[in-house]
């Protein structure tokens, strides 16, 4: 999970300093982020995606480790900002506390974006961050610039929610059980992924998709097919993270039974 | 170039399976299975044929045209997913079969590599095809097969004007290759997408693997992109647009995994044909090839 503890943009929360995403220990190790469907064709050469389900709803993800304990990541993923989902880059700040977002057009008004932020420690710190705002009240460019970013992002998510609902609707997608056994000694599981359906790929159902979203489902699901064989990728960076340090059970909060 | 001769003329009892390693530049071009497309677009520069009877998809080899080597200074195979034609060659289909493999197939006439061959048996103790030549055979039927069912989606990229050739400016020959057009791709209208997947999503799955492999192309090779619209230029012109684009640029692909191009040295196996399956991703439904 991206976020610990949201609180609101407000009082003494502005004081705080901010630091850049990569020193957030939830930023470098989170393994399942939200994505747009105009993040595609950026990660589908690196990371699976595949939509993720939290309680009815399908949000685009992509999967960036098989653990969730830092380990098993590309190591430039952990290190370069570039290689960063907006989320991410975005981070602390967020729309609102997870799982009490609305998905679809206008159900996050401008004047809501942005107004929550993560309370979490920069435990990383590489330098001696920004405060939030300056003394006047007006951000600060590192403030300034993620929340431009969140803003921009809006309508994505908005869209890209949108075809999740539409597949979601039309019964086309299929759970994908990205689990392993003893890899390790260890059973990974990165659970409640969802693929588009293989019957769907072979017949016409998705062409209502195309004709209520075009280009951005074309090719959303067009890099989905392609991108969900990097998934071999994965398993051998966990198998070599695995294998180099073997973790204790408490670290491996992702790893839900022992083979 | 290599020339092939018909395998019923060859002389000897077995024929020599050279790793094709040695060999790829005048291969040049490999017809890929439909259950490949997706795995390869990750590790080639896939093209479209156009000089043949109906269009035919595979992938590029050629190191002049790749943006990396695959075979890598210490003389490795680092291509990581290798295609069923090249684990056969040097043997490959005629243009007709006839249901024999030793009526169908072809060998390539090539100097030996240094790497001593590993030889097969073309026929078994009673004079039947062996296991292994009928092996090879049903790979590459396979592969021939997923062709003639790819030929229709690829009707509709023609149709459609997006394919594009992969000029080469370094040659004064016209290309034999064909890619997508990504821009042009980009102003298809949500009823042209609903057309060409009121059967089969095919068609869009091969524009897909056809622009995701142009990274591995060149970089002068690949189609001209438009530079992106802003996010004020895409709001008044009402066109899709990856406005992330102007602020997240599109990643080289070989940065993050070094590793997915060491390969597997043991991937090249002659008598691995029949494992070419569908290479799914991790999927509970693991699907062998159509034909297999």
């Amino acid at each position: 999970m991206l976020y610990e503890r949201p609180v609101p943009l407000k009082g003494d929360v502005l004081k705080q300093r901010i630091f850049s995403p990569l020193a957030y220990v939830n930023v470098r190790n989170a393994n399942v982020v939200g994505i747009t469907a105009h993040e595609a064709p950026r990660y589908s050469a690196h990371f699976p995606i595949a939509w993720h389900k939290c309680d009815d709803r399908f949000e685009l993800a992509v999967v960036r480790s098989l653990l969730d304990d830092g380990r098993g990541h590309p190591t430039a993923s952990q290190s370069a900002l570039t290689f960063l989902p907006a989320l991410c880059r975005a981070y602390p700040f967020m729309y609102e506390p997870a799982g009490k977002a609305e998905p679809g057009p206008g159900n996050i008004p401008t004047h809501h974006r942005s107004n929550f932020i993560d309370a979490a420690v920069a435990d990383a710190p590489s330098d001696i961050g920004s405060p939030i705002c300056y003394p006047d009240g007006r951000p600060t460019k590192a403030t300034a610039q993620r929340i431009a970013l969140l803003d921009m992002a809006a309508p994505m998510f908005a869209e890209t929610a949108e075809i999740g609902r539409q597949l979601s609707e039309l019964e086309l997608f299929e759970a994908w059980p990205l689990r392993f056994e003893n890899v390790e000694g260890h059973t990974l599981d990165v659970p409640n992924l969802w693929i588009v359906k293989q019957d769907a790929i072979q017949t016409g159902a998705l062409a209502p998709v195309m004709r209520r979203h075009g280009i951005i489902a074309a090719d959303l699901i067009g890099l989905h097919r392609v991108s969900l064989f990097r998934a071999g990728i994965l398993l051998a960076n966990a198998k070599s993270a695995l294998k180099m340090t073997p973790a204790s059970d408490a670290q491996i909060a992702v790893m839900d039974s022992r083979s | 170039m290599i020339t092939y001769t018909a395998l019923n003329l060859w002389p000897a009892p077995a024929v020599p399976l050279h790793p094709p390693f040695a060999h790829l530049d005048a291969i040049g071009w490999l017809p890929l299975g439909d259950g490949e497309l997706l795995l390869a677009a990750h590790y080639y520069p896939l093209a479209v044929r156009l000089d043949g009877p109906s269009p035919v998809i595979g992938a590029l080899i050629r190191r002049d045209v790749m943006v990396r080597d695959l075979i890598n200074p210490n003389g490795r195979w680092s291509g990581a997913y290798t295609p069923v034609a090249l684990r056969c060659f040097p043997l490959r289909l005629t243009g007709k079969t006839s249901g024999d493999p030793m009526a169908d197939l072809e060998i390539a006439r090539i100097v030996p590599g240094p790497v001593k061959p590993r030889g097969i048996k073309l026929k078994d103790d009673a004079g039947a095809p062996s296991t292994e030549l009928l092996s090879i055979y049903k790979g590459l039927s396979s592969v021939r097969q997923s062709q003639d069912r790819l030929a229709a989606a690829l009707d509709l990229l023609l149709v459609a004007d997006l394919l594009v050739p992969i000029a080469d400016h370094r040659s004064s020959k016209p290309s034999a290759f064909y890619t997508v057009d990504r821009q042009r791709f980009s102003k298809s209208s949500n009823h042209m997408l609903e057309a060409m997947v009121r059967h089969a999503f095919t068609s869009i799955d091969l524009v897909t693997v056809l622009t995701f492999s142009q990274a591995h192309l060149r970089a002068d090779l690949r189609p001209a992109m438009a530079p992106p619209p802003t996010s004020a230029d895409a709001h008044a012109s009402g066109e899709h647009s990856y406005g992330f684009e102007a602020i997240l640029p599109w990643l080289d692909t070989s940065e993050l995994f070094p590793t997915a191009w060491a390969g597997d040295p043991t991937a090249w196996s002659p008598a691995d044909v029949t494992s070419a399956t569908t290479p799914a991703p991790f999927s509970a439904r693991a699907e062998p090839l159509p034909g297999d």
